[in-house]
């Protein structure tokens, strides 16, 4: 079985949230399944916030028929990865058409799909929102931001302390839509883990507190049931809020409990 | 210079993992304790360093916890951009507007750098105040301390050089040569004059009014109150629907109060070598006196030429020069006319660009999507001015090519993978590279001479090869690789 628990706010400063988040759970042969999501919108009036909801919508309405159907014929994960894969990047070419028409839209995205049928956990990725590992002792970073500031110090340029500061953060190297065309979306397949608290977010959710805050609040012994992780999360935000976070702030925690 | 030490014996001490600065203060001393009382609320952690009061039978002692902070001096050493550079400065102006609207006495507030601290957190200026009755000592002049902090500061990345130097004018109307003469006597306000004045950082020298509102922002509740709604479709699915936050669309004119401008400006003239000059206010004027915001230091060009303002969006242009101003033509004489993008504006004989440039308002604090073709290092880079250009980077410093893709050894080192196709048969005995189908390029790795090649759990025989993907893993001869691609 699975616990989670989300939380979601425009900030202290925007009037619109272009966030959105979506979890699913279902079950397939007696075995648990999750799918969940988090993107943070790109574009002004309401095109960031169309342009999220619109891939939620996308992915949730896959996740209903086109994962079901594969499940039901026995594909593997690497033919589930395929297909995830080419519904975004229809959505992808279903928001640059609007793009086309001069409307400002696009959207990061990550999801986290835990297929015990399959043995396996497999994320999505575009853009700087991120999936987490939550450890009792560490923390892990399972996606790679996709940003102008992770990658120059993928290439040497910064370092991860002049990182920190860089005033470039909210510039993104890859996302869905925006009029992009030919980009290649990470996915990330590894083995589902029963001792660590899996939490998306939106980058609004990770600037203003530190990786350690996030640790200490979200590992799994502090965190054994449902309560507990709804005030961790809530928590966390309130930091977010008291620090005077001015983005979106989105996050969803997940926990696979059970045999 | 450690005006500090004069008169305070201090020390750093390390208790239960956390930082302190400690002042000892003799038994002279006066501790003001309505000051201290004052400094413990809340509304104060955003500008002074939170601290304690110990007396003793000798000695009293006040210990700020100076964990996880930077010291200032060695924040400056570190690169920067000129927008953050400003930020500090402007955290700094915050501060002192805060203590002189509090009736905090600036001499008690520590104008040092080795004692002002950055919280990397907050990304903003922290500093020390001494609640002692007797004042007069401990700080530097700010005018002193704010050029000590421009001097420090060695690795600023010019964005707009023009600005720079107002700056730094503005710094010398505060020297001691220029004291005797001048009546340019320092008042906490006129930094903020200066930002106002020119226009930057304008939502950064806020005045205290709005600084107090934001605190009582804070103490607002935000309560969330989401829930998942659980409901059966499909193949024994539980499917709550898609979740989206319940926020009111404001009407679209409210949308604007929400963005913080861009510093960067809209309008700017080019000359014909292609130097750019950003008219960061308006009437922007133009003449041979170096007071204008364009110095032309051309004889012919008088010496308050031309000045263009803005109205409602409009952009004109108004001629007060004995030789003329020209447009697109130097038969074409003005007095006072509208310009527009794309004007080629003549001041007597020497030719200006004029510009409006579309900037994204959200662009600034939303997130922006940075395409391939349109890398910072590629675009246009504002013309740097003398005083500017020492504080370029090194050649050195200038980034190289970008990779393509990378292979993330388990280890957390990376391999850089230049072009497809990425031939490694004699090190790692792989080939990657792309093929383009109809719509997508897809990439492969093919196993040319490699004894152990397996990609996500799928071995891969010699001469074989597998389509990959972004983010992938490859175990290459037993050693863990992860795959991706830099889009």
């Amino acid at each position: 079985m699975f616990i989670y628990s989300y939380v979601s706010t425009e900030g202290t400063v925007k009037k619109v949230n272009q966030d959105a988040l979506m979890i699913k759970n279902a079950r397939f042969k007696g075995k648990e399944i999750l799918f969940a999501a988090v993107c943070d919108g790109i574009g002004g009036l309401y095109g960031g916030e169309d342009a999220s909801s619109c891939v939620i919508k996308t992915v949730s309405d896959w996740f209903e028929t086109v994962y079901a159907d594969l499940l039901k014929k026995g594909k593997g994960i690497l033919d589930v990865r395929a297909s995830l894969d080419e519904r975004l990047h229809m959505v992808n070419d279903a928001i640059n058409i609007e793009c086309a028409k001069g409307r400002e839209m696009g959207t990061t995205f990550t999801s986290m799909l835990i297929d015990t049928s399959n043995d396996a956990m497999l994320a999505a990725h575009a853009g700087d929102t991120r999936l987490y590992k939550i450890y009792d002792d560490s923390i892990e970073i399972v996606t790679s931001d996709h940003s102008v500031v992770a990658e120059e110090v993928r290439r040497g340029l910064l370092s991860e302390e002049s990182a920190r500061f860089d005033k470039r953060q909210n510039q993104i190297t890859n996302c869905i839509g925006a009029g992009e065309t030919g980009r290649m979306y990470d996915f990330i397949i590894q083995k589902p883990e029963k001792n660590c608290v899996y939490m998306l977010c939106s980058d609004g959710f990770r600037k203003m507190i530190s990786g350690e805050e996030i640790q200490k609040t979200l590992s799994p012994a502090s965190n054994p049931d449902q309560e507990t992780l709804n005030k961790s999360l809530s928590y966390l935000l309130d930091l977010n809020m008291e620090r005077r976070e001015n983005d979106n702030i989105t996050a969803l925690a997940v926990i696979l409990k059970g045999e | 210079m450690n005006q500090i030490k004069n008169f305070f014996a201090f020390k750093t001490v390390y208790s239960q993992n956390k930082t302190f600065l400690v002042f000892s203060i003799g038994r002279k001393e006066e501790i003001n304790y309505s000051q201290v009382q004052m400094l413990e609320n809340e509304a104060y952690r955003d500008y002074i360093l939170p601290f304690q009061c110990t007396k003793t039978a000798s000695t009293n002692k006040i210990s700020f916890d100076v964990s996880g902070l930077t010291s200032l001096s060695e924040y400056l050493k570190t690169e920067m951009r000129q927008e953050q550079y400003f930020e500090i400065i402007s955290g700094i102006q915050k501060i002192i507007s805060f203590c002189q609207k509090s009736y905090l006495s600036l001499d008690n507030l520590v104008c040092d750098t080795k004692y002002m601290y950055y919280h990397n957190t907050l990304k903003k200026i922290l500093m020390l105040y001494i609640p002692v009755k007797n004042p007069h000592y401990i700080r530097d002049s700010i005018p002193d301390c704010l050029k000590k902090i421009h001097n420090s500061a060695k690795g600023i990345i010019i964005t707009d050089g023009n600005y720079m130097n107002k700056y730094e004018s503005y710094l010398e109307r505060f020297s001691s040569s220029n004291k005797k003469n001048s009546t340019n006597s320092f008042s906490p306000d006129s930094l903020l004059h200066f930002f106002n004045e020119n226009n930057v950082s304008k939502n950064e020298s806020i005045n205290n009014e709005q600084q107090f509102k934001e605190t009582d922002f804070r103490q607002r509740e935000f309560p969330i109150s989401h829930q998942v709604i659980s409901g059966e479709k499909g193949f024994d699915i539980h499917i709550p629907e898609p979740y989206k936050p319940p926020v009111e669309k404001p009407q679209k004119n409210t949308f604007s109060e929400t963005i913080i401008k861009s510093n960067k400006s809209k309008v700017f003239v080019t000359d014909r070598c292609g130097n750019r000059f950003d008219i960061l206010h308006f009437p922007f004027k133009v003449g041979r006196n170096n007071y204008n915001d364009l110095v032309i230091s051309e004889g012919t060009v008088s010496g308050d030429h031309a000045v263009i303002s803005e109205n409602n969006g409009r952009y004109f242009i108004k001629d007060e020069s004995s030789n003329g101003t020209y447009l697109n033509d130097a038969n074409n004489r003005i007095s006072y006319t509208e310009i527009q993008n794309g004007d080629i504006i003549y001041f007597e004989s020497f030719p200006f660009v004029f510009s409006v440039e579309k900037i994204n308002e959200t662009s600034s604090t939303g997130t922006v999507m940075i395409s391939r073709r349109r890398q910072p290092e590629l675009a246009d880079k504002p013309t740097l001015s003398s005083a500017a250009q020492r504080y370029q980077p090194e050649p050195s410093a200038i980034p190289d090519q970008k990779a393509l893709a990378y292979l993330r050894r388990e280890d957390g080192a990376l391999i850089r993978i230049m072009n497809f196709p990425y031939n490694e048969s004699a090190d790692l005995g792989i080939t990657i590279y792309t093929e383009s189908t109809s719509s997508r390029t897809a990439i492969f790795v093919k196993n040319v001479s490699c004894n152990s090649l397996v990609f996500e759990n799928s071995v891969v025989e010699y001469g074989a090869a597998y389509e990959i993907f972004s983010g992938c893993s490859l175990i290459i001869n037993s050693v863990k690789y992860t795959f991706f691609v830099e889009n």
